[in-house]
Formats: C-alpha cells, structure tokens, sequence
C-alpha cells in the first residue's frame, strides 16, 4: 500500500511539473497549420467593353489576354477570381473561366467567380468593369516567421 | 376474337430482363452519382441528351482536372472537428520575379493593377452530416467565423460555394447560392457585432472527384506584415 501511495504520489507530482501547454486561440492554431500558406493577390480591373463585343462574346483582346494569364497559371500555379458586379455579367464570366479550363486544362479550383453585387465591402463597384484577382503562393507559413 | 391474344402477359425471359436493365440502370446511376465533381453524371446526361437533340449550350461540359486524393500531401497533425481542405499547390516555391514580369504584360493591357500586402490563407469545410439541414450548418460556420474574426477587421472571410457538375449554367447558380450564404453569414456576424469583418462569395467547380463536396467552404484570409519585401514592382 506505501508503496503504491508513493507511486500515486510521485505521478502526480510529475503531472504538476510537466509545462502546461500555453493558451492559443483557434485562429492562431488554424494560422500555424500545416494548412495556412502565405499568399499574395493582385487586382486588375478591367472595363468590360475591352472584354466583350456587341453580341456578348469575347473580343480578340479579351481572348489574348485569358489565353496569356490561362497559360501563366499553369506554369505559376496562380488562382484567378472573377468578380462581376452585375448578375447579368456572370454568364459571361462564367464563360471566360470555362474557356480558360478548356485551353489550359487547369485544376478546378483555380478559377472561381465571384458576384460581388450587394456586397457590403465593395468600392465603388461598375458594373461594366470586371475585377480579376490572381493569387500567387509566395512560401510555407513556416517561412513567415 | 380472343382479347387476351392482343395483350398477351409477358413472357418470364421478358420481365427478368426487364429486371436486369432496371437494376442495371440503378447500379450504374448510383455509380455515377459517387463522383462528387459532379463529372460523370453531367457526361451521362450530356451523351442522353445529344442522342435526343437537345439543348446543350448551357450544360455544355467544362473540362475539369479532378483530383485524386493525394497520398504525398500530408493532413495537417492538429485535427479539428471539421475538415480542413488543402490548397491543390504543387510546389512551394518562391516565384514572385516570374509573378512580376506577368503582371507588367497584364498592365498593358489591363492598366495598373492593385497589389495587396502578403496574407496568409487557410481553409475549413463545412458539410450536412446526416440528418441535420443546412441551417444547422450554417450555425456552424457562423460559430466558426465568429471565433476566429479579428476586432480591427484583419481578418477577411470569403464564402465559397461548389457547383454541383462541371458545367455552365451549375457555375453560374453556384453564384447565386454563394451570395445567399454570404448574405446569411454576414448578417450574423453583424448581430454579434463584427461589423468590420469583410465577408464576400466566390463559386468553383469541386476539384474531387472521391472526396465529399462539402456544403459550404470557408476561406480565412489574415493579412500580415511586409517583412521579406517581395519583389513586386512597386506602385
């Protein structure tokens, strides 16, 4: 019985020892994830009528300047978002990003399509502009610190 | 005239292989509906509906790169209680020279661009399981923002949708459904005061073709400080 007593005694004088874990908040632990990287994101926006004809199908330009960044996503593994300001815009976004899949065969989810009407961060949105942003990983969030 | 030589009841050999296409046909749906891409169903229904002559500009397949879960791509070791989706990034290098001279092509054409400081980016995905609707998981995600939001507005939300087949029209709902839990998170959020939290919507096609497509994803964008001075030209 002394025996197990000391035991007892010791093991819980060992738990009282060991370093208590310090206090993280949920997003400082989802931060310091293996899964948080560190990104940097550019916007371009770029009136629509550079973009789209008359009959709503993309200009010459317009085709120019998607096949350029469709390929550069592949070779630099950016992420693209289209935001629209008007839903009438979407199908034409919506037909660009489906466009620069089928030439460049990209991942899915580097293309997303963002309508931004009713947003409440938006500034000073036009709805004859479309907004892109082009999101490069720069380094592991290990680097960040 | 007998009637019953008219209507003559089917044979055995015809109602078993009536049996067998029915069962054949449902293990085959059923198959089909596996794929979370949504990739297989819309080509089954595009392949049905050409045979018929129908209209197919909107449902028009876009050609997905699916992926397969990834054995190399180790989970995170911190196991929440939801899951937490990987960004699909092969290689974890330093391309910001290559990043820079594409964005001086793309400012002839485009005009100045707008560079934003460095964040860092993680994401959550929230999925119905089992017999709770998608308020409940909406609850969740709401919870889960709330939780993680900044005071000072730092931190920026974005709300992502996954249409359900890779194909136009499922791309441009998948929209509409995104704005609507964005505005529903938002207001949330609202009512516990995070006002300048910063929340917007995006739609993309699920990359997975064996992975569940979840109902709702939430990206957590953090800005942090300049440290390492990328090499962006400045603006």
């Amino acid at each position: 019985m002394a025996v197990m007593f000391l035991i007892h005694a010791a093991s819980i004088q060992s738990d009282a020892l060991r370093p208590v874990p310090t206090t993280t908040t949920l997003s400082e632990r989802l931060l310091l994830s293996a899964n948080a990287r560190q990104f940097r994101s550019v916007q371009l926006e770029i009136p629509l009528s550079s973009v789209r004809d008359g009959n709503g199908t993309l200009t010459a330009n317009g085709e120019s300047f998607f096949q350029l960044l469709a390929r550069r996503m592949v070779s630099l593994q950016l992420s693209v978002k289209l935001t629209v300001h008007s839903p009438d815009v979407t199908p034409f976004a919506a037909a660009i990003a489906g466009r620069m899949m089928r030439e460049a065969m990209l991942e899915s989810a580097q293309v997303c399509i963002c309508n931004n009407e009713h947003a409440s961060d938006k500034n000073d949105p036009k709805d004859d502009s479309l907004t892109i942003t082009i999101t490069l990983l720069r380094s592991s969030a290990g680097d960040v610190e | 005239m007998n009637p019953k030589s008219s209507y003559s009841t089917p044979s055995r050999i015809t109602m078993l292989s009536g049996f067998a296409i029915i069962i054949s046909t449902t293990l085959g749906m059923g198959a089909l509906t596996q794929d979370q891409s949504g990739d297989a169903l819309v080509d089954a229904a595009s392949a049905f509906r050409s045979q018929c002559h129908g209209p197919s500009e909107e449902s028009e397949i876009i050609p997905v790169h699916v992926l397969r879960d990834k054995q190399s791509n180790p989970r995170p070791e911190w196991k929440p209680w939801f899951p937490m989706a990987e960004r699909a990034i092969a290689a974890d290098q330093d391309r910001t020279d290559e990043f820079a001279n594409l964005l001086l092509e793309l400012e002839r054409v485009a005009g100045d661009a707008l560079v934003s400081p460095p964040f860092l980016e993680y994401s959550v995905d929230f999925n119905r399981s089992g017999v709770d609707s998608q308020i409940d998981t909406l609850d969740q995600a709401a919870k889960f923002m709330e939780s993680v939001a900044t005071p000072f507005g730092s931190t920026h939300f974005e709300v992502r949708h996954w249409a359900s087949s890779p194909t136009k029209s499922a791309w441009i709902q998948s929209t509409q459904t995104a704005n609507e839990l964005r505005d529903r998170l938002q207001f949330q959020l609202r009512e516990n005061n995070l006002h300048e939290t910063t929340v917007t919507s995006s739609a993309a096609i699920w990359p997975h073709a064996d992975r569940l497509r979840p109902e709702v994803t939430i990206l957590v964008r953090r800005t942090i400080s300049d440290q390492d001075g990328a090499s962006l030209p400045a603006r």
